[in-house]
This record gives C-alpha cells, sequence and structure tokens, in this order.
C-alpha cells in the first residue's frame, strides 16, 4: 500500500515553479493505477516522488504504514531497489551491458548471487519473449524489444510496485499493444502498477484512472465510460 | 554490492570503449615507462661509474699542478725528479708521473686519433692495463729516452687490424716510434674511451715536447687504511717544494668517487623528477578521460541510482575504473621501461641494474594516481541527484 498526504512540490529556480500541489494519493496492492495528463501538467515530478527519486516539499510519503518522506538517500535507494522497479519512456538501458546484465542490474545491487540472479533474469526474459536475444545488446535490439528488457529489469527484483513513465511513448503501434498486453497480464497476476502516460487508449486497460492538471490530481471525469 | 560485481561494472565499459579506454592509459603507461627506464639507466651507469673508479683502487692519490695564475709568488715546475721522490715518500708504494695530450698516431697509410700518455712504467700497473702482447715500458726505456711505445687495443686494431704489431714502426707527431707491446682491451669509461691510448717513456715525451715540467703525479699509498697518511706525506713534500700557494691540488680516489657520486646522484633526482612530472600528465589526462566519461553517462548514473545504487556504490564503480586504468597502465609501463632499460644498458655496454622496488612502487604509485586523480570524477557520479540524472539528455 503506498500512501502519499498533502504532498506538494515546489521548485525554487529564477522563477517558482509550483509542480505538485495537494496531492492525496492511495494505491492499494494489485491496483494498476493510470495516471494520465498533458505534458507540463507535473506527470514527471509525481513520478520521481512516487519512485522516492525525488522529495516532495511538503506532505508525507507512505509506504505500507511506514513514513519514509525523511529517510536517508542510502535508505530510499535500499527501499527503491526492493519496492519500485521503473519502467522508462526512453527504456534508459545500460549500453554496455547485454540484455539479461541489464535485467540482473536490481538483483546486482541487492547482491544476490550471480547464478541466482542469472536464472531468474534468463525466466523474465524468457517469459518475455527474448530468451532469443538475451546476449543482446541493447543497440542490437528494436525499440519494442528494448522496453520488454526493460520490463524484465523493473519487474526482475520482484518490486512492489511497477512504476511506468510513458512506457509505450517511443514505440510503434504493434509494440504499443504488446507493451499494453503485459501490462494487463503483469495486473493480472497480482502486480501493482502505476502508469503515467498521456496515451488515453493504454490507460483504459488500467483499474482506476487519475487525471493530473497543472499540478493537481482529480478523478478521471469520464473514467467510468472507458472502463469494462 | 557484493566485490566482484563492483569489479565487473567498472571494467565492463572499459573493455566497451577500448579506444577511450587505451588512450587514457596511454598516458601513465608512457609515464611509468620513462620512471623505470631512467633510474635503471641511471643506477646502472652510476654502479659502472663506481666500479670503474673502484677497479682503479680507492689507494689512489692524483697530484696535478695548477695552472699559473697571475703573479704567483712560487712560479716552480714540477720536475721528473720530483715526482719519482713522491714515489719514494713513506706510506707510497708507486708514483708515476704523467703528462698528456690528444693527438694522432700512424703506420703506413693509416691514422688513428689517440691520448698520447708520456709516463713511467709504473702508471699501466695503477691504471691497472693489462698486457694482450709483448712487454710494458721499462726503467730502462724511460732512462735512455727510448722511441718505443704501447697502444692501447683499439689504437692497435685501427693501425695493425689483427695483425700483432709488436716490433713494428708508428708515426706519433713525425717521429719513429718501435711499438713494444698492446694492452687488452678495457672498455669505455663512460664517454671516455681507455683503449684508444699510446703510452711513452716520459723522457722521450719530453725531448719532442720540450715541456720539462710534469703535470700530474699518479700516486698509489701502500695500504688504503694508511691512504691519509699517505696523503699527509705527499702533502707535507709538494708544500715543502712550491708552498701554500694553490700550486697543486691533491685528488684522492675516494673523493673523485664521491663527486661521481654526487653528480649521478643529482641526475638521478633530476631525471626521474621530468619523468614523474610526465606520471602526473598522464594522470591529469586520465581525470580529463573519466570528466568525459562520467558526463557521457549522466543517464546510466540516474538509471542505476533508480535500480537502487547507493552513493557509495557509484563512487567506488568510477574509482575502480580509475584504478583499473592506472593501474594496467602501470602493468604495461613497467613491461615497456624494464624492456627500455636492457635495451639501453646493452646499447651503452653498462650493466643492467633493475631495482625490484621501482616497478614494485610505481605500481603503487599508480593505485594511488588512480584513486586520487579518479576521487573527483567518480564524487559528481556519485553525488548526483537521480531525478536530473535521468532527465539529462
Amino acid at each position: 500500500m503506498l500512501q502519499l498526504n498533502g504532498v506538494s512540490k515546489i521548485y525554487h529556480g529564477r522563477v517558482t515553479t509550483t509542480a505538485l500541489s495537494g496531492i492525496d494519493l492511495a494505491v492499494p496492492d494489485g491496483e494498476f493505477l493510470a495516471i494520465v495528463g498533458p505534458s507540463g501538467s507535473g506527470k514527471s515530478t509525481l513520478m520521481n516522488i512516487i519512485g522516492l527519486l525525488d522529495r516532495p516539499t511538503t506532505g508525507q510519503y507512505w509506504m505500507d504504514g511506514v513514513e519514509v518522506t525523511r529517510w536517508s538517500d542510502a535508505h530510499l535507494a535500499g527501499l527503491r531497489n526492493r519496492s519500485i522497479g521503473f519502467v522508462f519512456q526512453s527504456f534508459n538501458l545500460v549500453p554496455t551491458l547485454s540484455a539479461r546484465e541489464n535485467v540482473e542490474l536490481p538483483l546486482v545491487y541487492r547482491s544476490v548471487a550471480p547464478r541466482e540472479r542469472r536464472r531468474a533474469a534468463e525466466s523474465w526474459l524468457k517469459r518475455l519473449g527474448l530468451g532469443h536475444r538475451m546476449d543482446y545488446r541493447p543497440h542490437e535490439l528494436s525499440g519494442g524489444q528494448q522496453q520488454r528488457v526493460a520490463v524484465a529489469r523493473a519487474l526482475a527484483g520482484s518490486p512492489k510496485i511497477l512504476l511506468a513513465d510513458e512506457p509505450t511513448g517511443n514505440l510503434d503501434d504493434a509494440s504499443r499493444r504488446d507493451v499494453a498486453k503485459i501490462f494487463e497480464e503483469l495486473c493480472g497476476s497480482g502486480q501493482t502498477i502505476v502508469l503515467i502516460t498521456h496515451d488515453g487508449q493504454f490507460a483504459s486497460v488500467a483499474d482506476r484512472r487519475l487525471r493530473l492538471v497543472d499540478g493537481i490530481l482529480e478523478q478521471e471525469a469520464r473514467a467510468a465510460s472507458h472502463a469494462n | 554490492m557484493r566485490i566482484d560485481d563492483l569489479v565487473r561494472q567498472a571494467w565492463r565499459p572499459l573493455r566497451v570503449y577500448k579506444l577511450r579506454t587505451s588512450l587514457s592509459l596511454l598516458g601513465i603507461l608512457i609515464g611509468v615507462a620513462a620512471v623505470i627506464a631512467l633510474t635503471t639507466l641511471m643506477h646502472s651507469a652510476s654502479n659502472s661509474v663506481d666500479s670503474r673508479v673502484e677497479s682503479l683502487g680507492t689507494n689512489l692519490i692524483v697530484a696535478t699542478m695548477n695552472p699559473l695564475v697571475g703573479a704567483s709568488n712560487n712560479q716552480h715546475d714540477m720536475t721528473l725528479g720530483q715526482a719519482q721522490k713522491l714515489g719514494r715518500l713513506p706510506g707510497v708504494s708507486d708514483a708515476a708521473p704523467v703528462d698528456y695530450e690528444t693527438t694522432a698516431v700512424s703506420a703506413g697509410s693509416r691514422n688513428a686519433p689517440v691520448t698520447l700518455y708520456g709516463t713511467t712504467p709504473h702508471l699501466a700497473d695503477i691504471l691497472q692495463y693489462r698486457l694482450a702482447f709483448g712487454r710494458y715500458l721499462t726503467a730502462a726505456d724511460v732512462a735512455s729516452h727510448l722511441n718505443v711505445t704501447v697502444l692501447g687495443a683499439q689504437t692497435s686494431r685501427q693501425l695493425f687490424g689483427r695483425v700483432n704489431p709488436v716490433g713494428r714502426q708508428v708515426m706519433i707527431d713525425h717521429e719513429p716510434y718501435t711499438v713494444v707491446g698492446v694492452f687488452a682491451a678495457k672498455g669505455a669509461f663512460l664517454t671516455v674511451n681507455q683503449d684508444a691510448i699510446v703510452m711513452t717513456p716520459i723522457t722521450t715525451y719530453q725531448d719532442f715536447s720540450r715541456i720539462a715540467s710534469i703535470d700530474s703525479v699518479y700516486i698509489q699509498a701502500r695500504q688504503t687504511a694508511h691512504l691519509s697518511h699517505a696523503l699527509d706525506a705527499v702533502n707535507r713534500q709538494l708544500t715543502a717544494w712550491f708552498g701554500n700557494s694553490g700550486r697543486y691540488t691533491l685528488l684522492t680516489q675516494s673523493a673523485i668517487l664521491s663527486v661521481t657520486q654526487q653528480i649521478t646522484g643529482l641526475l638521478t633526482h633530476v631525471l626521474v623528477g621530468v619523468a614523474a612530472i610526465s606520471v602526473l600528465v598522464g594522470g591529469i589526462g586520465m581525470l580529463n578521460v573519466m570528466l568525459i566519461s562520467v558526463s557521457e553517462r549522466v543517464r546510466e548514473i540516474g538509471l542505476r541510482k533508480s535500480l537502487g545504487a547507493k552513493r557509495r556504490d557509484l563512487l567506488m564503480q568510477f574509482l575502480v575504473e580509475a584504478v583499473i586504468i592506472s593501474l594496467s597502465g602501470g602493468i604495461l609501463g613497467v613491461g615497456a621501461g624494464v624492456a627500455a632499460s636492457l635495451a639501453l644498458t646493452s646499447r651503452f655496454h653498462i650493466g643492467a641494474a633493475i631495482n625490484p622496488a621501482v616497478p614494485v612502487l610505481a605500481l603503487a604509485a599508480c593505485v594511488v594516481l588512480g584513486i586520487l586523480f579518479g576521487i573527483y570524477p567518480a564524487f559528481r557520479a556519485a553525488r548526483m541527484a537521480p531525478a536530473e540524472a535521468l532527465r539529462c539528455d
């Protein structure tokens, strides 16, 4: 269970920008939540805060009933490693590592023994249909394949929450359908997912949709009519 | 994070970006190779100088007459009789008067540049020349002002090839001399060729050069332990003859040795300093490459943080990368330096004396260098804010 209470984020640059204000959000285990919104609405900031990559200016972050807002960087890194699996729009695979080594990375930072994490990585890659591409480096893979490697990496650490930021943004239609189908399946198997996107069609497969407008979270107006 | 993983993560980019890696370790390689080659070369050269100087015996005293300066109160020169008298002082076993000049000697149409020594039989002994053919100069040669000469090994080879020249004639300064002996080769003393020489009786030399004075005397003390005793005796005698007016200089073998050691020591410091600067420059080159590498991999750093890498993990990853670069540069540099040392010492005909501490110290210095120049880029990588790093293009 992930919970944000009154979270706001204010950037003090040359001009003071309020990226998020008064966000209250609870994501129960097993839910597939989609947050949609136009660019500049604060989606990335929200993703960074949910992903423990950035700290809110005000408000609290609760993870399974524990307030983690003021944890040290090192503790947050550990929590990220155990609890959050990221999927980014631009894949963010390490170019010098093979597909399998990329998938192993979260387990490397968890000090899992090589043989064990290799088995985990291979099983996830096979599950995502990349059993024949495990030793390929990212530049040898198509966009859709790279994003599937990224999904495998996000899931290899068995995270509490799969946090995806525009995962289909850089993909062609076929790959986009592919990734959407994977997310649906994951949701079916009980994985908690937070999806941030402006792809309404993709968002429609989620259990619940919220709209982020100018840093304020609101119920998706036509959520009911989309769901089925 | 496990240590083997740390090394694996640090090693991978070095293997993938081969050109960048090899360029950044090249500077360190060259610096380390230079340090090793120069220290070895200087060490070998100074060993060689020391052993040559020592082989002359630590009981040698050289008395040299100084040129007359201005209105000196004592205008006397040393005579042959005085020089020979020095050899009979208490504590002294031998003394050889030496006058020399550089000239040319010829036999038929062949010519050879030489240092011509006018001296007595003792000099060959004092300077430890051995005979290859014939005989040394004798007291009778000196007494009778004979035109006889003993040739150095190289001079003999240049004039007569492989033929034994004993009994043949050579021309020195337009005067005919009979060859009575040939010295065995002695080798170069640094740049001073000890085999391009001829020795003639001092009396003959004086007859032709019309110089009656003695330039210097090589004196051998009876025992090394009594060197200061002999030195005192020589000094007293010379003072009695020439006064205390700076007309002569006394040098002992150990004084020469300490001077040469000072010079080689100074040279070693200067050269190693220069080489160390090149290692430093190599290190700065590596720092530069590491900084570029960090700024090229900002997104990767952000990503690793998002996957749970702690500051320490990233600090160590980049630090290990830097140490791998500097240490590989060091290892290759040691190899190149040892190879260069062997090549150079054999080129200069001196025994290679590689001090095993030097490569070990060089490698230790490389590790320190890697940490020193790697810490800043690594620190920059480690302290990046993950959200900003991920946003970077």
